[in-house]
């Protein structure tokens, strides 16, 4: 009998939540109820944790104005994004590193042509303790000395003989991030080579965490994690030859801030750009003026307006195929699409 | 000094719900419950997500438990031979109970997301965890059953009843109230659980609520994970809320099953 | 209805075994319904043998390239710089450093917890702190998780200044906290299971309420209780993501609880969302780390069961 119960319990509920799948908009959406666009169909987008603040609100904001279009959007890390786009499982890879020698054949091999599209600048930050008065700059061969595999820096003095004679503590992202390599192909010159006790974590809210309650701490994080915790880190500009430049969105966008402004990916796949109304709707959206304002409310850095608008043509050209297959961080992308363009 | 040990694990809970309290109150609205979800911390809802998790708790429930408490009855009822299978079997579950959750995340994203082909959908999450809950309610069964007196069993066989006749009017109702309790500890923590939905495919956003068993999903703890993690601060206090709300949930599943329990112990 | 042959013993479960011969509906749905609940039965055996050979393939590659002597005695586990050094004895420390650290937080607690619940507190208590308890058994590990990195972890500062940001201990604790419900509830229905005719028994001898406690009811309900620490035990060595966040993502070799650490599931969780190329050493890692810590579990619960038997057999 109670068995009943709880069976008649059950369908009500389900039935109940099948009757509310018309759930309201999200309330104060600048558009109008039920965007009216033609686009229909699913859209599936899965890869970096780092570009995923970026393509949620893509995300949201093209379904609002597409009601008929069902996006998913998930963050399984980098690595496994492209392997999800490999299976053919999604149309869009998003990645904050470019794509990898191995992922590129591999989807040669199973005939998937795609377009690269870079969207954003992330600058990655080196941040210490709000009391550390003594790193107000750092050099790029200070940091390397620091961070590298085999640094012999123990004390801050280490680093430069003015510091305090006081132990430092390292702490960054584990290397399922793209920022951990980024970084250490940056600075240290050789991908994922970094100092063994680089105390590591998976979250970054933990290496903030960290650093602001540790006076001799130092680390690396994104650019947006910096930003939303400017009362809890202290940023340290990086001096690469041409003077220290500490990141904003106006130096990593033209390129001052260097060599730790990484660009971020979108991949979409050929195929699906090509006979998916929505797949190809949505990536002008991203490249519009909507999509712009995703990259800056995630406190990311847009593109420089004549390296967007040569990016705009390379998708027009639905121009398959990496760029970026021995681009060494610091290069300038406008280079690199003008080049390819203008062929 | 058994009170203190009592209270002290209850304290210690009770601080750390009222910093969740403290910090998610403020976010807790019905708009907050019911509208979708946002890149903008303040306009955020959580609703698929609710959904989700119901959907999930719900084909979790429904498929494991009573393939749990049928095993459970096989090896404490039915096999009277302690067979070299059955110990193998007892083993084997003993040995899954201990699996880390990550690992059923693996099994069934090789199994029912690839080899099944049901893709990252509701029903892959929910088989996922089932099997990932279903030795916990087979070792609390067993337990139940076997703390039912042997005389239940005996008496009724002995008025002319059949095995399973004695086991479902007189064993059964017997051990339901730790059968529930079973239940009640499972479905929660499928629930609560985060590391293998993941692995399996729950996104971290969906447009639009999940309508069919092979439809695109996310769940509370998730997002929960998720917005904990994020760099905008609005979202880590959205994660209380999102807390809040699970808990409220636990809170009526819970209540709703101890109500059944308790119903079950009376009549014993 | 056959008759029932003087020689049976009626206690013996055997003598229903006579019913199942023949051929009427009532031996045939009783067939049916024995035949499903084996099928059910086997699907833990299934499911082992999945997990296994999913584990099993995978990692078959991964000791191709590092040897598992290398694998099993390495102290340093550093998957990158690539080629990267794999030895796993510092994510079996720390694993085994979080689940013993839990059980002493949550065993002795839980089992005093479920015993002042049912012999000692009111009806009233009881039905409000039991329900309460099982609540928290549902909060998802993530919260914990957040809770040992922003609550326990500063808490612990003013007692153990150089304490690490993220840190066994704070890790240990909070995974105690996690399982303690669990502990408790179980063992609260196995000692309100101990008929209440053992109890007046030892009280018509002339017992005290604490040895009516301490030398009837818990061992009697001894199996239940003990059935309770496994599972417990198991869920905190398999427990992910409240370690990783409060107890941290640093594979370091160390036996001090003030330091961060890593699990071996932390690192699988970590991994499989990262940017390992599939296929690459480093993403079949998670594979052998997998067989391990599922070597690792079946090695407790052979060493537990044959101790829940142990002390069953004096009581049974």
């Amino acid at each position: 009998m109670s068995a009943a119960a709880v069976a008649v319990g059950a369908s009500l509920l389900v039935g109940g939540c099948g009757a509310g799948s018309s759930a309201p908009d999200s309330t104060g959406s600048t558009t109008s109820a039920s965007g009216g666009g033609k686009a229909s169909g699913a859209l599936l987008v899965d890869g970096s944790t780092t570009v995923y603040p970026i393509v949620q609100q893509m995300g949201e904001d093209f379904g609002a104005d597409n009601s008929n279009v069902k996006v998913t959007i998930n963050r399984s890390g980098t690595g496994s994004g492209f392997q999800k786009f490999v299976r053919g499982d999604i149309d869009i890879a998003t990645a904050s590193r470019s794509i990898e020698p191995k992922e590129d054949s591999d989807l040669k091999a199973k005939g998937i042509d795609y377009i690269e599209v870079p969207i954003a600048y992330d600058g990655v930050s080196v941040v210490v303790n709000p009391q550390n008065n003594w790193a107000d700059k750092l050099t790029t061969d200070e940091l390397k000395k620091a961070w590298q595999s085999n640094s012999t820096v123990k004390l801050w003095s280490d680093i430069r003989p003015s510091f305090p004679k006081e132990k430092i503590n390292f702490y960054g992202p584990t290397d399922n991030h793209g920022t951990y390599e980024y970084f250490t192909e940056a600075i240290n010159k050789k991908k994922n080579d970094i100092r063994e006790d680089c105390q590591k974590n998976q979250e970054y809210n933990a290496i903030i965490q960290a650093v602001s309650g540790d006076k001799d701490g130092i680390a690396y994080v994104g650019f947006n994690y910096y930003d939303e915790n400017k009362d809890k880190v202290k940023i340290v500009p990086v001096d690469s030859g041409a003077g220290p430049v500490a990141p904003s969105a106006d130096t990593i966008a033209n390129g001052t801030y260097t060599p730790l402004s990484r660009p971020l990916f979108l991949y979409v796949s050929k195929k699906a750009y090509d006979t998916k109304p929505q797949v190809k709707a949505f990536i002008q959206f991203a490249l519009g003026d909507k999509g712009n304002q995703a990259v800056t409310d995630s406190k990311y850095v847009l593109l420089p307006k004549e390296l967007h608008d040569l990016i705009l043509k390379h998708v027009a050209d639905e121009t398959t195929g990496t760029l970026f297959a021995k681009v060494t961080p610091g290069t300038k992308l406008t280079d690199l699409y003008a080049k390819v363009t203008s062929k | 000094m058994c009170f203190f040990a009592a209270s002290l694990g209850v304290f210690l809970l009770a601080l750390f719900l009222y910093k969740i309290v403290v910090d998610g109150l403020a976010r807790l609205s019905w708009s907050f419950i019911t509208s979708n979800l946002s890149s903008r911390p303040q306009r955020t809802g959580i609703w698929p997500a609710i959904v989700g998790s119901t959907y999930v708790m719900i084909l979790t429930g429904v498929i494991a438990v009573p393939m749990g408490v049928a095993a459970a009855v096989y090896l404490e009822e039915f096999n009277t031979r302690k067979s070299r299978l059955t110990e193998f079997i007892q083993l084997n579950i003993a040995n899954l109970a201990g699996v880390p959750s990550i690992v059923y995340g693996m099994l069934g994203l090789a199994v029912f997301v690839r080899w099944l082909a049901m893709k990252e959908s509701v029903i892959a999450g929910a088989l996922t965890m089932s099997l990932l809950i279903l030795p916990m309610v087979i070792i609390i069964t067993q337990e139940a059953l076997r703390a039912v007196p042997r005389g239940y069993r005996d008496g009724s066989l002995a008025l002319g009843s059949t095995y399973w006749q004695a086991i479902r009017y007189q064993v059964l109702p017997a051990a339901a109230p730790g059968i529930f309790t079973g239940i009640i500890l499972s479905i929660s923590r499928a629930v609560g659980e985060t590391a293998p939905l993941i692995v399996v495919g729950a996104a971290a956003y969906v447009s639009s609520l999940p309508q069919n068993l092979g439809d695109r999903y996310t769940v509370l703890p998730i997002k929960i994970f998720d917005w904990a993690g994020e760099a905008k601060k609005g979202f880590n206090q959205d994660a209380a809320t999102g807390i809040l709300v699970l808990m409220i949930a636990l809170l009526l599943l819970n209540s709703f099953a101890i109500y059944l329990r308790a119903r079950a112990r009376a009549k014993t | 209805m056959a008759g029932i042959p003087a020689s049976t013993d009626p206690s013996s479960p055997i003598a229903a075994s006579r019913f199942r011969k023949g051929t009427g509906i009532r031996n045939i749905s009783e067939g049916v319904v024995k035949w499903f609940c084996f099928a059910c039965a086997l699907v833990s055996v299934v499911t082992t043998f999945g997990i296994v050979y999913v584990l099993l393939s995978q990692s078959i590659p991964f000791f191709r390239v590092v040897s598992p002597i290398d694998f099993f005695s390495g102290t340093v586990w550093s998957p990158t710089p690539e080629p990267g050094k794999f030895g796993v004895l510092p994510l079996i420390v720390g694993t085994l450093t979080i689940t013993v650290g839990a059980g002493i937080v949550a065993v002795p607690l839980g089992l005093l917890s479920a015993i002042f619940l049912s012999e000692y507190a009111p009806r009233k208590l009881r039905n409000f702190l039991k329900p309460t308890l099982e609540l928290l058994a549902g909060i998802p590990t993530v919260v914990y998780g957040y809770f040992g990195l922003f609550f326990v972890t500063p808490l612990l500062r003013h007692f153990i200044p150089e304490i690490q940001s993220s840190n066994a201990l704070s890790g240990a604790i909070v995974v105690g906290i996690m399982i303690l419900p669990l502990v408790s509830s179980l063992c609260e229905d196995a000692i309100t299971a101990v008929p209440l005719a053992l109890r007046e028994g030892a009280y018509g001898l002339g017992a005290t309420k604490t040895e009516v406690t301490t030398k009837i009811v818990v061992p009697a309900a001894l199996s239940g209780i003990m059935a309770s620490f496994i599972l417990a035990l198991s869920r905190a060595l398999g427990e992910t993501m409240a370690v990783t966040l409060a107890a941290g993502s640093n594979p370091v070799l160390t036996f001090n609880p003030a330091k961060a650490i890593e699990t071996m599931t932390a690192y699988i969780v970590a991994t499989s969302k990262g940017d390992a190329g599939v296929g690459t050493v480093r993403y079949n890692s998670i594979f052998a780390v997998g067989v391990t810590l599922f070597v690792f579990t079946m090695v407790m619960n052979l060493i537990a069961t044959r101790l829940v038997k142990k002390f069953r057999q004096v009581y049974s």
